[in-house]
C-alpha cells in the first residue's frame, strides 16, 4: 500500500511523475497531483463511461464519482499487486457504470433518436454516425461484463490480461467475454444489414 | 496448421487486427489466409464489424471537464468529512471506536425486534389440523357416550335384580339361593353369545 510521504514533492516532478506517483502523492492529500491526475485520465473515465451508457451527463457524473473514489481510495492502491493505475481507474469507473445501470438511476441512451424500424436499415446505406448510433443501441442490450470487456479490448486497447484485472477475472474468463460479446454484437447487427 | 474455426474463434475474441492477436497465432493465420477463400471471407466479416465498432465514437470531450470534476470531487469530500450527519458520541475505543458500539447497539435491537417479532405472530393453526382435532373429538364423545349407556343399562338391570329379590343384596340367601352379586356372576358367565331371553328365564 502507498503510504504518504510523497506530498514534498514539487509541482514539477508531480506533472511529470508517473501514475504510481501521483496516485502515492493523492493518497498523501497532495490535491495538486489529483487535478494533475484528474487532467490525465478524464478523457479515459469519459470514453469509457459514456460507451457505457451512452449519455453525456451519466459519463460526466461518472468521471467526477471515479475522481472521488481515487481520492478517497488512493491509499488502498497497491502497485505490488501487479494492476497498473489505469487498469485501477477503469476498475472503478466499469464498476460505477455497472451498479448505476443496476440501480436504474438513470436514463440510459436518452440522448440519441429512436431508428425507425430496422428493416428500412436494409434500405440503404447507412453512414458512419448511423452505424455509430446502430452499434451504441446494440450494445446496450450486452450484458455489462461483455461490454465492458469489448469497449476496454476495442476502445482503449487493453489487453486481455488487463482485461481480466479489470473485471476481475481470469484472462480466459476476459477472453470469453470478448467471445460472446462479438458473437452477440454481430447477431444484434445483423439485423441492420447496411451495418455488416 | 490452423484451421477455419480456430481462425473464426481468434477473431471472435480479438477482432481482425492481427497485431492484436497472440504472436504465435498470426503467422499459421496469414498462412491458412492464403490458401483459403472461406478463411478470407470470415476475415473480411471480422473486418467489418471492426469498421462498425470504430463509428461508436464519443462525443467531444466537454471543455473544463476534467477541472470542474476535480473541484467538485474535492468539494465533495470535504462535506463528506464534515457532515455531521453521523455525530455521534465519541467512544474512546481506539481506531476502532465508532464500530465497536455501533455493532454492539445494532445486534441488540436486532434481538429486540426479533423477540417482538415472534411472540407477535399471529396464531393460527392450519385448517387441516383443526379437523383433525375435531374428528378426534367426535370419536371421544361418541365413546363417552357409549361407556355412559353401557353403565346405564347396567345399573337398571341391577336395580331390577334388586326388585326381584329384596333381601339385602351382600348377604347370604338364608334358602341357599344365590345373592344379587352372584347370580350377576351366574348371568354373565352363562349368558355367553345366548340370546337376550334366555337369561331372564334362568331369573
Amino acid at each position: 500500500m502507498l503510504k504518504a510521504g510523497a506530498a514534498e514533492k514539487t509541482r514539477e516532478e508531480t506533472a511529470g511523475g508517473s501514475d504510481e506517483d501521483l496516485v502515492a502523492r493523492i493518497a498523501a492529500g497532495d490535491e495538486r497531483a489529483f487535478r494533475d491526475f484528474a487532467e490525465r485520465y478524464t478523457g479515459l473515465i469519459f470514453s469509457v463511461a459514456w460507451r457505457m451508457s451512452r449519455s453525456r451527463a451519466a459519463a460526466e457524473d461518472i468521471v467526477q464519482e471515479t475522481l472521488l473514489r481515487l481520492w478517497q481510495k488512493a491509499g488502498d492502491y497497491d502497485v505490488k499487486r501487479g494492476a497498473s493505475v489505469k487498469t485501477w481507474l477503469c476498475r472503478i469507473a466499469t464498476n460505477l457504470c455497472i451498479d448505476e445501470k443496476r440501480k436504474g438511476g438513470r436514463e440510459y441512451g436518452g440522448e440519441l433518436p429512436e431508428t425507425a424500424d430496422p428493416s428500412e436499415g436494409a434500405q440503404k446505406t447507412m453512414e458512419t454516425k448511423e452505424t455509430g448510433e446502430i452499434v451504441g443501441r446494440v450494445m446496450q442490450e450486452l450484458p455489462e461484463r461483455q461490454r465492458s470487456a469489448l469497449i476496454l479490448f476495442h476502445y482503449e486497447g487493453m489487453s486481455v490480461k488487463e482485461i481480466a484485472e479489470v473485471l476481475q477475472t481470469t484472462p480466459k474468463g476476459a477472453e470469453r467475454l470478448l467471445d460472446r460479446s462479438r458473437q452477440a454484437l454481430r447477431r444484434g447487427l445483423e439485423v441492420y444489414k447496411g451495418v455488416l | 496448421m490452423m484451421d477455419v474455426k480456430q481462425l473464426e474463434k481468434i477473431m471472435s475474441v480479438y477482432g481482425a487486427d492481427m497485431a492484436r492477436w497472440p504472436e504465435e497465432m498470426r503467422g499459421p493465420a496469414r498462412a491458412l489466409l492464403a490458401d483459403s477463400q472461406a478463411a478470407r471471407n470470415l476475415y473480411k466479416q471480422a473486418e467489418a464489424l471492426d469498421h462498425a465498432l470504430d463509428a461508436f465514437t464519443p462525443p467531444p470531450l466537454p471543455a473544463g471537464l476534467a477541472v470542474r470534476a476535480a473541484n467538485e470531487s474535492l468539494m465533495r469530500a470535504r462535506t463528506m468529512k464534515k457532515k455531521p450527519g453521523f455525530a455521534l458520541p465519541k467512544f474512546s475505543f481506539g481506531a476502532k471506536g465508532f464500530w465497536m458500539p455501533a455493532g454492539g447497539l445494532v445486534a441488540v435491537t436486532a434481538a429486540i425486534v426479533l423477540i417482538f417479532a415472534t411472540s407477535h405472530q399471529p396464531k393460527t393453526v392450519p385448517t387441516q389440523d383443526v379437523a383433525e382435532v375435531d374428528s378426534l373429538v367426535q370419536t371421544v364423545d361418541q365413546q363417552a357416550n357409549a361407556e355412559e349407556r353401557d353403565i346405564k343399562d347396567m345399573d337398571d338391570m341391577i336395580a331390577m335384580l334388586d326388585s326381584t329379590q329384596p333381601s339385602p343384596p351382600q348377604q347370604a340367601n338364608p334358602d341357599g339361593g344365590a345373592t344379587s352379586d352372584e347370580m350377576m356372576k351366574t348371568l354373565f358367565d352363562d349368558n355367553n353369545g345366548q340370546d337376550d331371553d334366555s337369561w331372564l328365564q334362568k331369573l
